[in-house]
Parts: structure tokens; C-alpha cells; sequence
């Protein structure tokens, strides 16, 4: 925040903060919310490829214009830091409002529904490799574990959805525990290769102890969620319009995200949070300052596999139908490719992350047969020229891209300083 | 007993394959410090070059001319991929965290194994490979040892002697030693850091090359994704013997091997419990003894 | 307000309200639709590991459809075939099954070829109440009576009467002795060997089947297992899985000095096999369910095949092409009656009598369609050649000379 401080100092005329001039700033959030969100529905609306293409070109060319004019980003980051919590409002409207605005299309909010479902993931898999910087690579493992607690609690015990979602998120926290626990002394490389190992045993186990998990038949029939007498598979009444009954779980999923956007925003500041943090820029440095690694790391696990879990509930109550494929180990890349992409600590960025990476490819159908190799590219140019990821925390991008106000890399060339003692080493040394 | 005598020469057989997978990878993760995601797609890749050099040069020359053909060709072809791959993804991010390289890693094999399913004829398919030897077979008593697989025992054989005189005897496998260990330090020393990692993803890529068309030889076929396949027991096998030592990937690669043979003759219903097997062995690895049965080379500790 | 604050609202606000009009349009589904216009939508594996077959099955369906078209078929009403790649994944299936039952224009929906997909989108279809003929998906969950989604229809039949015809050769005609069967873990592999097991087991007592295992899908070398088995001496090795795995299980088998046959079903019926085993494929046995094009009545297959080669398609229609160009002919005889309209289209393939490649056939009470060709091929040097065919419906085997 302390960058868009500075710039907002700089921006605001001092001494003028009048009625007046909160009105028209939050008129001009509120309008420029409103646009953003049509272009984005309208985007979504484009059915055929090569306008949806032509679109996103188009975008693409308005966002790097904005970054190239400076003023624009000052004034809108003074703009934001002085309404921030309307400017939040907006958004949150806007969120809540898109089932309502689509409702004559059930396919979108679907749709939708996914994104929250990955959104939430990529939230969880936020503390444990965003904050933490604890690299899990078998994520996949504990929506896994979530998803087949919550299934088989309501199918053969018949307990309740508002039960078996908290208990899929803590059979997952536990998950989460069995696997950091031996881990914990462990350089990250290794850490990576058992959280792999352990990804695809999940899979694995999920593939053969038919009696418990169905094999590769997987679950089937898994209830809906119901309130009182309402099914999830009713379509809602919201006063005088109707939802499909898609926006029942997209509600449920916003929720779900939004807990977990709040429990990001309050570990963050927190003593917790900052150990965490501390614990991902070094170690051993954090270890000499009385942070407990041990107890911290599994937090950040059991915290990050807590949500898989609740994803995991979620995603199998809406389908109705899991089966192993669903839990395998291109998911975890994926979820991992949402944080690190969308921009890792920073939680609005990894929920963009999740929408892009479930939306594109929807909106994309037609390059169907390369849409994986574009993934591919799409991701090897990030990683190449943005590895901060879309919209990187402050620190990250100070870390891994260039300095905002001064331009310059975080990073050293290796070629400007050969043989030099003083050049940092790769970390992973 | 004819049936054990059997399987041993079965283990023989899939563990030369995973030691020769298992060598690349235990390459770069020990020089390097890097777990290579794309490496699986470039056996999967030097199979196909083989392929093809195979399709244009076979009615034309002699078989054993083909074969080597293959082999020289395809290890050639990587070995230069291999290097173009390091200088575009992975040169510029040499500074960068392991999860950035890892995604980039990933992100190229995800382009090399789509790219080659859409723009190779039929790529979705698998493709015949024609191995000289057709179907015949070599009776040893009640053993049955296929000629490819006496091939493949020889060529993990002649190559884990070979990379061990490379490693200790030229001042090549004197560089890749010091840049494992610590890299500072070698370019202190006047070691020419680029090169060394230039030249090790070469012999790391050629020797991709190689598994893969002794893969695709070995067992008449060939598709698109075999690479991830062959990685997962590659690097299993790396990581069971000790990533970045050499001998580490044959040890692991044998373990590995017969334990899946054992696994599926002995244990009931063992063909569909194998996987499980071992990768339950891969965890209890890493968790006791992250840094192999062998141990690293000098230089990288686990903990 | 500065002036510049002024013309920047100005113009934002102009903008919004485009924007909003816009999306309030586009968000609106096409309701001004050419009144007879509709569509009819794909949810098929067009790419992965079983694409092959899923993009010859579209391509046929296409075919059917546009052919009736283009022959006038039907009168004044357009009808378009859109493309929904599912990729074999449930998640997907169901959201393209969503997104085609949401839809007003679409009247019909060719679905899954995976039967998970099949499984998970029948009630989605149901509640939409859009007609879904099933392509391929074997697994008997997806069909009716195993579920009450009255908007399902098969082309095909499935497994249950796939490998009790299989297991009846196998046991009765051929009178194998000693077997063995081995299942690739997933679904498909493993229902149909559970079927063919309990058959076999039942028309020729337990013992027949020596043993059972499974092997995993994109394994390569699969001498552990066959070392382990060969032993048993067997009569025919049975086998539930799919190309890749069958032509390296044979070649490794034929290494290692078996002489047992292999047996397997329409995963390994397809020229691939044969082409990647080479030599070893002699002798292989595979049940399918449908006939070699020349034994279509009418030579209606032989023109089915010209005329798709005719078509200039890239891909061959693979060994599911006639079955898909039935369903595109049903859709095209439906619809030509009644126009666009669900519930009428439904209503005709629950009655009408439809007349396409296959034959002449109507739907049963579970959607079944009535003639049940399941025949008994063997590889005779380098091709498949039927040796038995069923009656029509699958009660026994003839031979075919």
C-alpha cells in the first residue's frame, strides 16, 4: 500500500476535501465500476471465438495504454485509496449482482460457479505458497480429500451438506498436516517432490479403494445442498426475479470465497502472517528471530488445504458426480499456475488468476485443439517477461520485476557482475 | 523358478529403461538445481526425431545404418533443442526463485507435447516403430530375452561408463562439478558458467534423445505423451538413488524396477496396486532419506 | 469540476450507458431467432486420447444432417450442428449439457462418448428436457433403465449386452477353456470385464476364468504381468481396455511365446491396432457392435462410406462413424415432421420408425435402439474379418461365412 500512499499524496490538492469532491470521486468509481463490468458481460456474451479474440485484443491494448500513461495510474490509485471501501462496495455489488444480470443464461453462471470453486483454491493454496512460500505441488490432493469426505458423509451417512463442508475442510487441514509434518525440515525442492508424491498417491488411492471411493466409478448422486424445504436445485426467487437454479451455488461459492478473503486480509497483517512472510523471504533468518517454523508451516498447510477441502465439498455437491480424474495432477498445476500468475500474497490478484484461467478457455472453444498448447505459451511468456504474475503484491513486484518508480530490475544482471562475491546467489542454492 | 529367472530379466529390462530416463534428470537437478518438467518431452521428442529419420532414411540404407542413424540423429537434434530450450525459458529466469523456473519448465513441456500432437501427422496416435529384430527373440533355457532389451542393457551400461569418464576425467564434467556446487564460487575460478550449463543441458537433452528412441525401439511404439509417463519413473527413480549423482539414477532405476516386477508377480491383484506401490516408496524416500540411497553429489544437502 | 473532471464524466457516463445497453442485449438470449432455425449440439471427445473417435463421430453426425438439408429433406428449416469438445471431462460435459439445455434453439444433443459424462449429464439434459441420443458411453448407468431420464436414447447397445454376447462366444461358440482377464482401471475397461466375468462365469462355472488384474493405462512393458500369468497355459487372454495397451500387450505376449489368442471389444476394434501391433495382431479377437459396412441392408454402408470420403473430412470416421450417422439421420427424420420444437422431437423418437444406415429401427420403451448388431471379428492378415454376427436382437450368434 505504501506506493499507492505516496502517489495518492501526491495527487490529492491539498486542503480541498469537500462534499463535493467525495461525490464526484465516488461518481466516478461507480461509473467506472459500471463500465468495466459491461465491457466484462459483454465480452462474456461474445459467442464466436474470433469476436471474443478481437475483444480481448482490444482490451489488452486499452490495459497497456493505461500503464503507459502514468497520470492515469496516479489518479486512479489516489482516486481508490481515498474511497477504497466504496470503490470495494462497487465491486462486491457487482459480484453479487451478476447472476441477476445473466440470468437468462445459466451456462455463464456456471461457468462462474467453477471460477469461485478454482477462486477458492487458489485463495487457500495462497497462504501455504504465497505467504508461506512453502512450494506444494500436489494441491490437488486435498480438494481430493474434501470432496470425497463431503460425498460419502451425505451419500452413505446422509448427513447434511452445512455439515459435511466444514468436516471436508478439516479432513483436508488434516491431510494437510499428515503431509507437511515429515516434510518440515526439508529443503523446498524436496518439499515440492513430496507434495508431488503425495498429489498423486491421493490420486491414486482415489483410483483403486473402490469400497470407499468408488474406484474410477467414482461418486455418484451426490444430494444437493437444501435449506429448510429449498433445494439448490430449485431455481431462486429474489423478489420479482427469478435465478436459475446455477446461482444458488455461485452464491455459495462467493460466500465461501469471500471468507476466505477475509481470513487473508486478517492473517496478512497479523503476527501469523508476518511470520509467514518472514519464514518465505528466509529461513534461517526468520529462525534466529524466534519465529517458530515448525508450528508456523504447518499453520500455512493446514490452513491452504483447509480451503481445497471446502472448494472439494462445494464442487462435488454442485456436479453431483466425482470421479479421480477430476482430483489429478494437471489441477494442481493449475491452481499453482493461478497463484503464481495471478500474482503470489496477493489475493485479488490470484482470484483473477482463477477467473481467467476457468473463463479463456471457455470463450476459446474453438481453438479447441490448441487451446492447451496456447496455455502453455500464454504462460511461458508470463513467466518470461511478468513473473511477478498479473497483479503482483507490492513486494513481489519489487522482488521479482521492476521498481514502479524507478524502473529498475530488483535483480541484478548476472553479466554486469562477473565473478563478483557480492551478487546474490539463486536462493534455491 | 523358470518364472523368476523370467522376471529378473524383466527388471533388467524396465529398470535400464527408467536408469536411462532417471540419468537426465539427475543431470539437471544436480548441476543445475532444477526439476526439469520439459525433459520428459524431449525423450518423448528424440523417439519421434528417430521416427523420422527412420521414415526418410529406411528403404534407402542398410538396418544397422538406420539404427545408428537414429540414435546419432536424434541425439543431435535434442541436444541442439535442448540448448535453443535453456537460452529462451531458462537462461533469463537464472536468477529467479525455483517456483518461477519450475511453472516455466512445465510451461514448456505443455508447448513441446501439444505442439508435436497437432502439427504431427496422425499425432494423436501411436506410431509403429519398426525394430529390426520384428519379433524374434533370443531363448536362453526357459528365458526369453528380447534383442532390443539386450541392446538397451548394454546402452544404459555404455552410457553410465561413459558419463562417469566424462564427469571425473575432462574438464567439462570438472566444470558441471564446480557449478553444482557452488556456483560463485566456479566463476570465481574462471569456470565460464554459461557454457557449462549450456553444454549440460546438451548431454542432458541427448541423452533424453537416446532413452527415447531405445523406448520406442524396445517396445515397437511410440505417442505423444509418453514423456510424462516416462518422467514420473525417471524421476522417481532419480530421486530414490540421490538427485544429481550419477550412479544414484542406475541404483534407483534397478530399485524401482524390481520392485515393480516383484510387486505385480508376487502380490495378489499386484498390476493394479503397483502405481500405489511406488509411490508410497517415493514418500517414505523422500521423508527418511530425502537425499537418496546414494546421496547427492558433493555439494547439494537436502535438509 | 474542472472542465476536464466535467467532459471526462461526460464521457464515461456516455460510454456506460452503451456499455450497459450493450451487455443488456447480448445477455439477452437470441429470442428474435428465424422462427425455423434451430440447432443441434455436440458433446463429444474431440480432443485427448480418445479424440480420434469423437471427432469421426461429429463428423459423421454432421453429415447426416447436412445431407438431409441438402436434399430438402427438411423443407424450409435450418438446422446447424455445433461443436462442444467435452475432452473427456465431466466437469466440462456437463457444462456444455448446460449450456445446450439452457438454449432455446437447441432441439437435440448427441452426447458423450465417455460414459462418466454420459453418467453425469443425463439428468442435466432431463431437466432441460432437450432429446440426447448417447454416442458411445458403454456404461449401462448412462442408458435407461438404470436411470429415469426419459430424454435419453442409445444408438448402440451397452455393455451389459456387449460382453454377455462377448462372453457367450468366448464360452459357448469358441468353447475356451482356461481364461484370463485383465482390466485397464478405468470405467470402461472395467465394467465390461466385470460383465463378461460374471458371464462366463455363469455359462461355464467358476473355474473357467483362472484369475483376474489389471494393468494401468499408458504402461508400456507389461512382461511382469505376462510372465506371471503365462504359466497358467491359457486359452484366451481377455482383455478391457484400449488400443494402446492392447498392441503392446499383444507384441509382448507373442514374445513371449503365448499362444493364446487376445480377446477385447470395441476399444481395440480399430485399424491403429492392428497397424501398431504389426504381425503380432494375427489371431486377435474382438467383439463390436456393428457390422462391416458391406452388410448394411441396402448397401447404405458403402454409400455412407463414399460418401464421407466424398465430404473431404480429414479425419476417418473411425469404427463409431455409421452409429453417429444414424443419430444424425434420426435427428433429421424427427425434426422433419415436426419442426423445431423439444418436446414434439421427443415425442417422435419415442414413436417414429426411422429409416438410416443401419436399417430400419425404432427406439424401445427405455431407448434402446431395436436392432442389436454385435459381431465377432478376428485379425486374418492385417484386417478384421467378421466371423459372427448376432440376430437382431443379440440372443445368439451366427456364423458368417
Amino acid at each position: 500500500m505504501a506506493e499507492v500512499d505516496y502517489a495518492a499524496k501526491q495527487a490529492t490538492v491539498p486542503g480541498r476535501g469537500s462534499a463535493g469532491r467525495v461525490t464526484a470521486a465516488r461518481a466516478v468509481i461507480l461509473i467506472g465500476t459500471a463500465m468495466l463490468y459491461g465491457l466484462v458481460l459483454f465480452g462474456l456474451s461474445l459467442d464466436q471465438t474470433l469476436h471474443f479474440v478481437l475483444f480481448a485484443c482490444v482490451m489488452g491494448a486499452g490495459v497497456y495504454g493505461w500503464t503507459r500513461v502514468p497520470v492515469l495510474r496516479t489518479r486512479a490509485a489516489a482516486l481508490l485509496a481515498q474511497e477504497a471501501g466504496f470503490a470495494r462496495l462497487c465491486v462486491i455489488v457487482a459480484i453479487l449482482a451478476y447472476p441477476i444480470v445473466l440470468r437468462g443464461n445459466p451456462y455463464l453462471i456456471h461457468v462462474a460457479f467453477l471460477a469461485g470453486v478454482f477462486a477458492l483454491m487458489a485463495v487457500g493454496l495462497n497462504f501455504t505458497l504465497g505467504f508461506a512460500g512453502l512450494l506444494d505441488l500436489g494441491y490437488a490432493a486435498y480438494f481430493a480429500a474434501g470432496a470425497y469426505t463431503s460425498a460419502l458423509l451425505s451419500t452413505v451417512w446422509g448427513l447434511s451438506f452445512w455439515l459435511t463442508l466444514p468436516l471436508a475442510g478439516l479432513v483436508a487441514a488434516g491431510f494437510g498436516f499428515v503431509v507437511a509434518w515429515p516434510c518440515l525440515r526439508v529443503h523446498d525442492r524436496y518439499l515440492a517432490l513430496v507434495t508431488l508424491g503425495f498429489g498423486a498417491i491421493v490420486e491414486l488411492l482415489a483410483r483403486n479403494l473402490r469400497p470407499i471411493t468408488g474406484g474410477t466409478d467414482g461418486i455418484l448422486n451426490i444430494p444437493p445442498p437444501s435449506l429448510g424445504g429449498f433445494s439448490f436445485l430449485d431455481p431462486l426467487r429474489l423478489g420479482p426475479v427469478t435465478l436459475p437454479f446455477q446461482a444458488n451455488f455461485y452464491y455459495l461459492t462467493v460466500a465461501l470465497v469471500g471468507l476466505g478473503v477475509v481470513a487473508t486480509l486478517r492473517l496478512k497483517n497479523s503476527r501469523v502472517g508476518r511470520s509467514w512472510e518472514a519464514i518465505r523471504e528466509d529461513e534461517t533468518a526468520a529462525a534466529c528471530f524466534g519465529i517458530d517454523l515448525i508450528r508456523h508451516k504447518l499453520k500455512a498447510f493446514t490452513t491452504g488445504s483447509f480451503f481445497a477441502g471446502l472448494a472439494g465439498a462445494v464442487f462435488a455437491h454442485a456436479i453431483s458426480f466425482i470421479h479421480p480424474d477430476n482430483f489429478n495432477f494437471p489441477v494442481s498445476m493449475g491452481v499453482l499456475c493461478m497463484v503464481v500468475a495471478g500474482g503470489m500474497g496477493n489475493v485479488g490478484g490470484v482470484i483473477t488468476g482463477a477467473v481467467f484461467y476457468v473463463f479463456v478457455p471457455e470463450r476459446l472453444r474453438e481453438f479447441e485443439k490448441l487451446r492447451l498448447l496456447l496455455f502453455g505459451v500464454s504462460l511461458l511468456l508470463l513467466m518470461r517477461f511478468r513473473p511477478s504474475g498479473i497483479f503482483p503484491s507490492v513486494r513481489r513486484r519489487l522482488e521479482l520485476g521492476r521498481d514502479p518508480a524507478t524502473g529498475a530490475t530488483g535483480r541484478q544482471p548476472e553479466a554486469d557482475r562477473p565473478g563478483l562475491a557480492a551478487a546474490r546467489s539463486d536462493p534455491s542454492g | 523358478m523358470d518364472t523368476v529367472a523370467q522376471q529378473i530379466v524383466n527388471a533388467l529390462t524396465i529398470g535400464s529403461m527408467y536408469t536411462l530416463v532417471g540419468i537426465g534428470f539427475t543431470l539437471f537437478f544436480g548441476v543445475m538445481g532444477l526439476i526439469n518438467f520439459a525433459h520428459g518431452e524431449v525423450y518423448m521428442l528424440g523417439a519421434f526425431t528417430g521416427l523420422v529419420i527412420f521414415w526418410a532414411t529406411g528403404p534407402s540404407l542398410p538396418t544397422a545404418a538406420v539404427v545408428v542413424l537414429m540414435f546419432v540423429g536424434a541425439m543431435a537434434v535434442c541436444g541442439g533443442l535442448g540448448v535453443a530450450i535453456e537460452r529462451v525459458a531458462f537462461r533469463p529466469l537464472r536468477r529467479m526463485p525455483v517456483l518461477i523456473v519450475l511453472i516455466t519448465s512445465l510451461a514448456v513441456s505443455i508447448i513441446v507435447r501439444e505442439g508435436l500432437k497437432e502439427f504431427f501427422p496422425n499425432g494423436s496416435n501411436p506410431q509403429r516403430y519398426l525394430s529390426p529384430f520384428g519379433l524374434s527373440v533370443l531363448r536362453i533355457g526357459p528365458v526369453i530375452v528380447t534383442y532390443e532389451a539386450l541392446i538397451l542393457m548394454g546402452l544404459t551400461a555404455g552410457l553410465i561408463v561413459t558419463l562417469y569418464l566424462l564427469v571425473s576425467r575432462t574438464w567439462f564434467g570438472r566444470s558441471m562439478r564446480a557449478t553444482a556446487e557452488d556456483r560463485e564460487a566456479a566463476m570465481m575460478m574462471g569456470v565460464d558458467v554459461d557454457r557449462t550449463v549450456r553444454q549440460a543441458f546438451f548431454v542432458g537433452s541427448a541423452l533424453g534423445a537416446c532413452a527415447g528412441v531405445m523406448n520406442g525401439l524396445n517396445y515397437g511404439s511410440v505417442k505423444f505423451d509418453m514423456g510424462w509417463t516416462a518422467s514420473i519413473k525417471g524421476f522417481t527413480s532419480a530421486v530414490i538413488g540421490g538427485l544429481g549423482n550419477i550412479y544414484g539414477a542406475m541404483v534407483g532405476g534397478f530399485v524401482l524396477g524390481f520392485l515393480e516386477v516383484f510387486v505385480v508377480d508376487l502380490v495378489p491383484k499386484g498390476g493394479q496396486y503397483k502405481d500405489v506401490i511406488t509411490f508410497v516408496v517415493l514418500i517414505l524416500a523422500l521423508v527418511f532419506r530425502p537425499s537418496g540411497l546414494l546421496g547427492p553429489a558433493a555439494g547439494r544437502r537436502a535438509g | 469540476m474542472t472542465r476536464r473532471a466535467l467532459c471526462a464524466c461526460v464521457i464515461a457516463v456516455v460510454l456506460g450507458a452503451v456499455l450497459t445497453g450493450g451487455l443488456l442485449l447480448a445477455a439477452r438470449e437470441q429470442t428474435e431467432a428465424a422462427p425455423k432455425s434451430c440447432k443441434l449440439a455436440a458433446n463429444l471427445v474431440l480432443t485427448g486420447g480418445w479424440a480420434p473417435f469423437g471427432v469421426g463421430m461429429f463428423n459423421s453426425f454432421k453429415l447426416a444432417v447436412d445431407q438431409a438439408t441438402a436434399a430438402g429433406e427438411l423443407k424450409d428449416i435450418k438446422v446447424e450442428v455445433t461443436r462442444g469438445d467435452n475432452t473427456g471431462d465431466t466437469a466440462q460435459g456437463v457444462a456444455l449439457a448446460t449450456k445446450a439445455g439452457q438454449d432455446p434453439d437447441v432441439v437435440g444433443a448427441f452426447c458423450c462418448w465417455a460414459s462418466g459424462i454420459g453418467v453425469a449429464t443425463h439428468s442435466v439434459y432431463n431437466r432441460y428436457g432437450l432429446p440426447v441420443i448417447l454416442g458411445g458411453s458403454n456404461d449401462h448407468r448412462s442408458s435407461r433403465p438404470f436411470h429415469q431420464s426419459k430424454v435419453v436414447f442409445r444408438n448402440s447397445p451397452y455393455d451389459l449386452i456387449n460382453m454377455k454376447m462377448a462372453a457367450v462366444y468366448a464360452v459357448d461358440v469358441a468353447k475356451f477353456k482356461r481364461l484370463y482377464l485383465l482390466d485397464d482401471t478405468t470405467p470402461f475397461g472395467r465394467t465390461q470385464v466385470d460383465e463378461f466375468e460374471k458371464v462366463a462365469k455363469q455359462l461355464g462355472g467358476d473355474k473357467i476364468i483362472l484369475g483376474r488384474d489389471s494393468i494401468t493405462p499408458n504402461e508400456k512393458d507389461f512382461t511382469p504381468i505376462l510372465t506371471k500369468i503365462k504359466p497358467l497355459n491359457l486359452d484366451l487372454l481377455y482383455l478391457g481396455g484400449r488400443v494402446v495397451e492392447a498392441s503392446l500387450i499383444r507384441q509382448q505376449m507373442v514374445k513371449l511365446g503365448f499362444t493364446a489368442p487376445l480377446m477385447s471389444s470395441g476399444g481395440v476394434f480399430s485399424d491403429t491396432y492392428i497397424q501398431v501391433a504389426g504381425p503380432a495382431a494375427e489371431g486377435s479377437l474382438a467383439t463390436f457392435w456393428g457390422l462391416p459396412l458391406e452388410y448394411y441392408p441396402e448397401g447404405r454402408g458403402v454409400k455412407f462410406d463414399r460418401d464421407y470420403k466424398a465430404a473431404g473430412f480429414k479425419e476417418p470416421y473411425e469404427s463409431f462413424g455409421p452409429m453417429a450417422y444414424a443419430a444424425g439421420q434420426v435427428f433429421a427424420q424427427a425434426i422433419k415432421g415436426e419442426g423445431c420444437d423439444r418436446q414434439k422431437i421427443l415425442k417422435n423418437l419415442e414413436s417414429q420408425e426411422f429409416d438410416t444406415v443401419l436399417g430400419k429401427f425404432r427406439f424401445d420403451e427405455n431407448g434402446m435402439l431395436d436392432i442389436l448388431n454385435i459381431a465377432v471379428y478376428r485379425v486374418e492378415k492385417g484386417q478384421w474379418k467378421i466371423l459372427y454376427r448376432t440376430d437382431r436382437k443379440a440372443t445368439k450368434f451366427e456364423k458368417v461365412s
